[in-house]
């Protein structure tokens, strides 16, 4: 059933992580990906993962959740593993055909695999303590400075505000359409690829339309409610910075410094 | 022959905390010939209900037989019971997708893998049960006709299949007055002179209490009546109190009761209100 897929993975939650101001969860999402390139030991890399790790208990996300995000990554993770090791030249500890595992190579191949570990997972714990609409007001927030080099921040995060609202809609509409034309026999189950495009025609064509007639009235409402884009627009929630936002910036800042520092460890 | 539903329980997304019980212990027998209607308020599970008799839904517990066959017994084509058992969806022309009104109509034909000459036979007559003129518009784009005409066109599509059983969800809902009585008037002709089954689903008491010779009332997911418009629209009380209306002369009865009239609820037409209100003019009881 198409009704059981979620859209997103935001795990809904009143944790110290969940309250967040999402401007600073992006900034310090930011931050660990940068601390993440610039460490060069694992003291550094042992930083950021007590970072992460913080983050972890404090959000309350069951860690089965966090780990989920990790599993499309599998494949690269060992094909990164694999290649540092056997690629890097140094001190062969085990040999394997015209290959050697070198001690460097095995090092190497830790730091990327805990590089890009850490990575996906605080980029996960972002938005899985994060709403989509939350997300999107943090972003549009922190582009406006960018406005003036004309780019349209408003817009953009109107875009995905959009997007997101309307996933579910079409997802129903899918479905609906998908039943009314199974019902006068459409198949989208069996047949050979090029024919399962084809039968796809009688659920695409009705979908579009629909598509672009809700596009049609949605702009009409906005219109009518004297929508111009951002300029001047006031907002319900308006994000205010509070102790917790300034001392998460601080310790993210922190962050940045030690794991600068422990290069020369 | 007959569509019969025994001890049917459907639940959306189960063993998720969005878990939604939404048909539970559903008995229903539609006899063919008959028309029945179906009425409760939002979420009360009709639509989930209707999507069964053809074997959109899989039931998770009980059976659908139709025709004496269970649907879902090994070895059932399940395109069978979508010929023989049409559903019209809400707000059907969504569904319209092809660039001309005869290829629309000939979608579900020819799904069913029947000859060009047949194909073309069906559309026809389809087309003329929903009262379209087949050769004036058969070349027509569907986009550029009127939201009733729309409508009619996407019924022909099922109708042109030739099912023993039509099952239509809310078929007039937002359709100006003519165009609903177009398509009511149709409806009542299919079943009055092609002998096709009906089930109408409506939240148009009137409509329900003028076509249907039987009405199955459904709340939370189970169906709490089931009998003749007069059995069930004379129990008035007990439809409000589940939201639903009545039909608008019985809603007037309801109220001169509600004054001490010795009036009978279950009165549709304004000539039965009529001879009703003059009885108890006469008999002089009235306060």
């Amino acid at each position: 059933m198409l009704k059981d897929i979620t859209i997103g993975q935001y795990f809904p939650g009143d944790s110290m992580v969940h309250r967040l101001d999402p401007r600073i969860k992006i900034v310090l999402t930011f931050v660990l990906i940068i601390s993440l390139f610039i460490a060069s030991n694992f003291k550094g890399y042992g930083i950021c993962a007590l970072f992460v790790l913080v983050q972890l208990v404090l959000s309350r996300v069951p860690v089965k959740h966090v780990f989920k995000g990790l599993r499309p990554l599998l494949i690269i993770l060992l094909l990164t593993i694999f290649i540092n090791m056997l690629m890097v030249e140094g001190k062969v500890i085990y040999s394997l055909g015209p290959f050697g595992i070198t001690r460097e190579g095995l090092m190497q191949a830790g730091r990327m695999a805990t590089r890009l570990i850490l990575l996906v997972m605080g980029a996960s714990l972002l938005t899985l303590t994060t709403s989509p609409i939350a997300l999107t007001d943090g972003i549009e927030k922190l582009l406006n400075p960018f406005r003036r080099l004309g780019l349209p921040a408003h817009e953009l995060a109107m875009m995905m505000t959009i997007a997101l609202r309307f996933i579910p809609t079409l997802l129903d509409e899918t479905d609906r359409i998908m039943k009314a034309q199974m019902a006068r026999g459409a198949d989208f189950e069996s047949g050979n690829l090029l024919r399962r495009a084809k039968n796809l025609v009688p659920l695409l064509v009705p979908l579009f339309i629909s598509a672009f007639r809700r596009a049609d009235e949605l702009a009409l409402a906005m219109e009518s409610r004297c929508y111009r884009g951002g300029e001047g627009r006031t907002r319900l929630k308006v994000l205010r910075m509070a102790g917790m936002d300034y001392f998460a910036l601080t310790l993210g800042g922190l962050v940045l410094v030690t794991t600068i520092v422990s290069r020369g460890w | 022959m007959s569509i019969e539903v025994t001890n049917l329980r459907y639940t959306y997304m189960p063993g998720t905390p969005y878990e939604k019980v939404a048909l539970e212990g559903i008995d229903l027998k539609v006899d063919e010939g008959s028309f029945i209607g179906i009425i409760g308020h939002t979420g009360s599970g009709k639509s989930t209900l209707i999507q069964h008799f053809n074997g959109l839904l899989k039931p998770q517990r009980g059976t659908i037989v139709v025709d004496g066959r269970d649907i879902w017994e090994k070895g059932y084509k399940r395109s069978i019971v979508r010929q023989k058992v049409g559903l019209v969806f809400q707000y059907p022309e969504h569904q319209i997708f092809e660039e001309t009104v005869f290829k629309d109509v000939a979608f579900g034909p020819r799904n069913m893998g029947l000859s060009e000459n047949q194909v073309l036979k069906r559309s026809r007559l389809a087309m003329k049960m929903v009262g379209l003129d087949f050769d004036t518009l058969k070349d027509t784009s569907p986009f550029g006709l009127s939201g009733g005409q729309r409508r009619r066109i996407a019924i022909a599509g099922v109708l042109a299949m030739g099912p023993k059983y039509l099952i239509l969800d809310e078929p007039t809902a937002g359709l100006d007055p003519r165009g609903r009585r177009d398509i009511l008037n149709s409806i009542r002709d299919m079943n009055k002179k092609q002998g096709i089954t009906i089930v109408l689903v409506s939240h148009n008491m009137d409509e329900v209490a003028w076509l249907a010779d039987r009405i199955v009332v459904m709340d939370r997911g189970r169906i709490s009546r089931n009998g003749t418009p007069q059995q069930v629209f004379d129990d008035g009380r007990y439809l409000m109190d589940l939201g639903l209306a009545l039909p608008a002369m019985s809603s007037l009865m309801f109220k001169l009761r509600e004054r001490g009239w010795d009036v009978k609820g279950n009165v549709f037409t304004v000539e039965d209100a009529e001879k009703e209100i003059l009885k108890n003019l006469r008999c002089g009881n009235n306060a």
